[in-house]
């Protein structure tokens, strides 16, 4: 039943949402983690979750494929010395931009677009919850693995 | 109105819907760690977040108090040995099950029901999001200052061998 308009409309303007995103993200104090790394490379990363997020909500996509993905993002965000509250709070913006950007389209007018709203609506929610527990596992995972020897996240908040 | 309805719900059925979440808790894979306390114990911390939720959806509310109370929860977690992904789960399900229950008893039927219930489902959504944050920060706070004070005593036991 999701709305079939509202997955191509993300589909659609990825490229607007990220910049929104990636403007939104670099300036914030909470997630300044992120401007060590390059303008591209962070709009690559943005981009890519939102092109990929129609076949992660319409299911076209199996459970484990989200959980190996942030898995893997935790490491790699782990690797990068970006703390982790910095990649929970970048995961939070990109579903709150989300959200933003299909309020101001405002399409729902009848009950039965509100009923594919709110079910969209949720279906983000569990999606982006699924994808932030996914990456503090594979972070978590990785900081447990340098214990004693920790590396440059830790040292560097440490330190900074 | 909505509103008030579902404040109504969180004071006359913050038992049942704790209850709930506490059985899903101590069931599930994802919060083993959790799996140490006993049912008493998880039932009052889940009742907390429940019992009081109306108090931290209140718009009047600043943002400041909320990321306060929930650095301190992440601070306390750290401290009991809980992994962050634990705690950000234990969070996740009490939105979770507290959606879920508004569903089931059919709250949102008419569209202005419906229109209503997207603006409180992200009332409640932002919330949890900003207690996740806040519990992630005060969680990696503590881990600091751990790692500082192993490396200051490994630092001073190492200069007393000299």
């Amino acid at each position: 039943m999701i709305s079939e308009k509202l997955v191509d409309m993300i589909k659609d303007n990825a490229d607007t949402l990220t910049n929104r995103l990636c403007k939104d993200l670099l300036s914030r104090e909470e997630t300044k983690g992120y401007r060590k790394l390059n303008k591209d490379s962070v709009y690559d990363r943005v981009y890519d979750v939102y092109s990929r997020l129609d076949s992660w909500l319409v299911g076209d996509r199996v459970r484990g494929e989200i959980k190996d993905h942030y898995l893997k993002l935790g490491i790699q965000r782990f690797h990068e010395g970006i703390p982790l509250s910095d990649v929970v709070m970048a995961l939070e913006l990109i579903k709150r931009h989300l959200w933003l950007y299909v309020q101001e389209a405002n399409f729902f007018d009848s009950s039965f677009q509100l009923m594919q709203a709110l079910e969209f609506n949720n279906r983000v929610v569990w999606f982006f919850d699924r994808a932030i527990y996914f990456t503090c596992v594979g972070y978590e995972e990785e900081e447990k693995k340098y214990q004693g020897k920790p590396k440059q996240s830790i040292i560097s908040r440490v330190f900074r | 109105m909505l509103y008030l309805k579902i404040m109504e719900v969180l004071k006359t059925d913050a038992e049942p819907l704790s209850r709930r979440v506490v059985k899903d808790l101590l069931t599930r894979g994802e919060t083993e760690y959790h799996k140490k306390y006993s049912e008493e114990i998880m039932y009052e911390r889940v009742y907390d977040v429940y019992s009081n939720l109306s108090y931290w959806l209140d718009r009047a509310r600043p943002k400041e108090e909320i990321h306060k109370r929930f650095s301190e929860m992440g601070k306390k977690r750290f401290q009991d040995g809980i992994p962050l992904h634990e705690v950000v789960m234990f969070l996740m399900l009490i939105k979770r099950h507290l959606w879920l229950y508004l569903l089931e008893k059919h709250f949102f039927e008419s569209s202005y029901e419906l229109m209503k219930s997207l603006e409180m489902n992200n009332r409640i959504v932002l919330f949890f999001d900003r207690a996740i944050i806040a519990a992630t920060v005060g969680y990696e706070e503590e881990l600091v200052k751990y790692v500082k004070s192993s490396s200051e005593s490994l630092l001073s036991k190492f200069f007393k061998k000299k």
